[in-house]
């Protein structure tokens, strides 16, 4: 071992060639300024990140639930129901519409019933399917009078007998699944 | 970060980047990673420096710092050092070094790190041993064993290019 270290600290020539070809490396101009800018945005990105961690941490668990919950709701209720929408007769009043609504909740296989004003169908639709470059060329609202009934029937319901019983109530002008509805809402 | 830090961030980008840029060209082989490390290696300073004794205490940390990184990233893509001629323009000036760097980069990492450390940065066994995380016995048997690989890669080449007086 002592030679080894006498032999360690000999500066031979190709130790000294090995110093000097290592030394004569140097960092390239500019690459300084670099790496302290690189530091710099490292520590604000850090800064941000510490400062929103909470909030940050809140909205990506909200974000979380939301996509679970609802895609979790969608499934489920997907799978458990088919949906109708129920157009009302022009003029109609707004008494006759409220008493179909209940009259809907009677019908065998019909788990709910919400109401979905023409503003409203207009709203979704123009969001959904317009551009928004097109909004301003509607000075009225096209769909005043496609306010429904969106009625959730159960899958395993008799869904043509439910759309029978439905199309005799007074006040029905028409019945339309809701897929379809999707494709053709601006057709009505 | 605080005006404070920043200065001391760039004291010491100023004084320690030639010997740290050096240190990890020659485990490394190519600038862009070389980069990537003293990058991380300077924010690790920035957030995670502990108060230092004296400047070669601060100099030992960054050494072991850049050391460890370049250990990672060499395992990470699973591959050896390589040189890359066309840097070695820019940063070597001089041909004949040129060709030893390259010599030098092809050595196991292993050895590179106790030979740099010794005969560039002038530690002994000790220092090397607590820089690199090894014993002492560790530091001397790959301090022989480099220098023997050394020698005979330089042999090797003053035979193939006679560059060697």
């Amino acid at each position: 071992m002592d030679n080894l270290n006498n032999e360690i600290y000999r500066d031979t020539t190709a130790e000294k060639d090995f110093r000097d070809a290592v030394q004569a490396v140097t960092m390239p101009d500019g690459m300084a300024g670099e790496l302290l800018e690189g530091c710099k945005n490292a520590a604000h990105s850090r800064k941000f990140l510490f400062r929103h961690s909470k909030l940050i941490a809140a909205a990506l668990l909200l974000t979380f639930t939301m996509a679970i919950g609802t895609t979790s709701y969608a499934a489920y209720h997907l799978y458990r129901t088919k949906n109708l929408a129920v157009f009302f007769d022009y003029g109609i009043s707004s008494e006759r519409i409220a008493a179909i609504g209940e009259e809907l909740l009677t019908i065998p296989g019909v788990s709910s019933v919400r109401f979905i004003s023409g503003d409203e169908a207009w709203e979704t639709f123009r969001a959904e399917c317009l551009p928004e470059e097109m909004w301003d060329s509607f000075s009225e609202n096209p769909l005043q009078d496609s306010s429904n009934y969106r009625v959730a029937v159960r899958l395993d319901a008799d869904t043509a007998k439910i759309r029978e019983l439905i199309e005799r109530l007074d006040g029905v002008r028409r019945i339309k699944d809701l897929k379809e509805l999707e494709e053709s809402e601006f057709q009505d | 970060m605080t005006p404070q830090k920043e200065r001391q961030t760039e004291n010491a980008i100023k004084t320690y980047g030639n010997l740290l840029y050096r240190t990890a060209y020659v485990l490394l082989g190519n600038p862009h990673d070389v980069q990537d490390v003293l990058q991380e290696t300077f924010i690790k300073y920035m957030e995670k420096a502990p108060d230092f004794h004296d400047s070669g205490h601060e100099k030992a940390w960054l050494l072991k710092v850049t050391a460890n990184l370049c250990k990672d990233y060499l395992r990470f893509s699973r591959r050896h050092a390589y040189a890359d001629l066309e840097s070695l323009e820019n940063i070597c000036a001089v041909s004949e070094q040129k060709t030893l760097l390259k010599e030098i980069i092809a050595l196991p990492e292993k050895w590179k790190t106790v030979l740099l450390l010794h005969y560039v940065e002038g530690y002994g066994i000790k220092e090397i041993a607590r820089i690199a995380g090894l014993t002492e016995s560790a530091v001397k048997k790959r301090l022989q064993r480099g220098r023997d690989a050394l020698r005979k890669q330089l042999t090797e080449s003053e035979e193939l290019y006679g560059q060697f007086e």
